[in-house]
């Protein structure tokens, strides 16, 4: 479980995230949404201590995160970012070795443990002796993902992780994405810009602007039941055709 | 008598000042590596200094090397001790300013990447900036090592040794076959340095990094 308690986060005079509070349920999806300077990587950010806030209180279980130790709270927390980020000097084997390296573990549990993360992935066993310049974009980002979830963190954070993708490769993440969820049952917070992708993939949605959160629920409720003018008109333009789909799924 | 004669009959004598020469630039490009690569580390962690200590390294390039060396015979006597002074001043620029601009040329969200899976500011370093930056800083060395090769020449001004003697001697002598004697040699360092320091270069570049 993840709670924000009233945070903050301003720059030089612009408040990027303005006295934010919500609770992740173990286990969850919660998708951060919301147009770009909503303030909702400078929250995701926050969580992972990337960036401090100003005020407020972040709580993983009931401890608060600010008295964890910073290398402790990173390594037990998974990230996957936009740019991917992979290190361009190591293997792909290397670079989804990199956190349980750091843990310490046996080289014979890493290995086991990496391919069976490969499968999860969908990547074959021929990708590990690659460098990432040389996998496609969806493939480096598949990578992105083993090395974020390797070391079974209880939370993963996922900035935008499919943004940089083509369409379909966009799409075919997605639909893995939800199939792999369901099989690690970690609690994740994802942030994403993209409507289509929070609906497809949220269990809760938590729908941002200009650093406040104006709405957090279901996506059925956020596309039924609007709680301002904000929220409709963001959602308003595909309503119709997400309220027909999500219908569709029950 | 055309040149190869003369240096030929000189070999002893050309192999001798050749090695000086060799000591003299190693010596000097080696102290400004163990100096500006540690050196430029520092300033991309505090880059408020960039500028003021980036700015004295550029105005030691610009005094003439001859008058440089002129300067510190006060303060240093004759000898090897100016001269690998001097030369190290020289040598430092390219090394510091290829160190900072390697290691900022590292992908922001690489480095990101590593601060969120909980690496260490070390581990960072070590891991990442360093491997990733390894083509400019030894471009860098490379530069330095060329450049002060060209420069050594000088030293035998100031009673370093080296090839620049046969140049100074051919010089006041009118005699370009020792003037030759000299400077040939001096040419083909740099270019072995070059070349030797560029293979390095491909060898120590991680695979994967182009």
């Amino acid at each position: 479980m993840i709670k924000l308690v009233d945070v903050t986060k301003s720059y030089d005079g612009f408040v990027a995230v303005n006295g934010i509070g919500f609770v992740v349920k173990r286990g969850e999806t919660l998708v951060l949404l919301g147009v770009s300077g909503c303030g909702k990587t400078t929250t995701l950010k926050m969580i992972n201590r990337l960036i401090e806030p100003d005020s407020g209180d972040i709580y993983i279980d009931s401890d608060n995160i600010k008295h964890v130790s910073l290398i402790e709270l990173r390594r037990n927390i998974g990230y996957v970012i936009q740019d991917i980020g992979l290190f361009p000097n190591m293997t792909v084997e290397e670079n989804i070795a990199v956190v349980p390296r750091l843990k310490r573990w046996a080289p014979e549990e890493i290995k086991r443990r990496t391919l069976s993360i490969l499968g999860m992935v969908r990547l074959s066993e021929s990708v590990l002796s690659r460098y990432p310049q040389e996998l496609s974009g969806g493939q480096q980002q598949r990578v992105g993902v083993a090395r974020a979830i390797i070391s079974e963190p209880e939370i993963v954070l996922m900035d935008e992780p499919f943004g940089a993708l083509d369409p379909i490769t966009r799409e075919e993440l997605q639909d893995e994405f939800i199939n792999l969820k369901k099989q690690i049952k970690k609690t994740i917070i994802f942030v994403t810009h993209d409507i289509f992708e929070a609906f497809k993939i949220a269990d809760r949605i938590a729908i941002m602007d200009r650093g406040e959160l104006v709405q957090l629920g279901p996506p059925l409720e956020i596309a039924e039941q609007p709680s301002n003018e904000f929220v409709a008109k963001f959602t308003g333009r595909h309503i119709n055709a997400l309220v027909a789909d999500l219908k569709d799924r029950d | 008598m055309n040149v190869a004669q003369f240096i030929l009959e000189r070999r002893a004598e050309v192999l001798q000042r050749t090695v000086e020469h060799v000591q003299l630039s190693g010596i000097s490009v080696l102290l400004a590596v163990c100096v500006g690569v540690p050196l430029g580390i520092m300033l991309t962690r505090k880059k408020g200094l960039t500028m003021p200590v980036v700015g004295v390294v550029n105005v030691v390039q610009t005094i003439p090397s001859l008058a440089l060396l002129g300067f510190l015979i006060p303060l240093l006597g004759i000898g090897l001790k100016p001269a690998i002074l001097a030369l190290f001043l020289y040598s430092l620029l390219a090394i510091i300013k290829n160190t900072i601009a390697g290691i900022n040329q590292v992908d922001r969200s690489i480095i990101e990447a590593g601060m969120g899976m909980g690496m260490t500011n070390l581990q960072i370093l070590l891991k990442l900036e360093l491997p990733l930056s390894v083509p400019v800083i030894l471009s860098g060395i490379r530069i330095a090592t060329v450049t002060c090769i060209g420069i050594a020449t000088l030293c035998a001004a100031v009673g370093a040794g080296g090839l620049g003697q046969f140049i100074f001697r051919g010089i006041s002598m009118v005699n370009s076959n020792m003037i030759l004697a000299g400077a040939i040699p001096a040419a083909l360092l740099a270019l072995f340095f070059d070349f030797i320091l560029l293979r390095v270069e491909k060898y120590l570049t991680p695979r994967g990094v182009s």
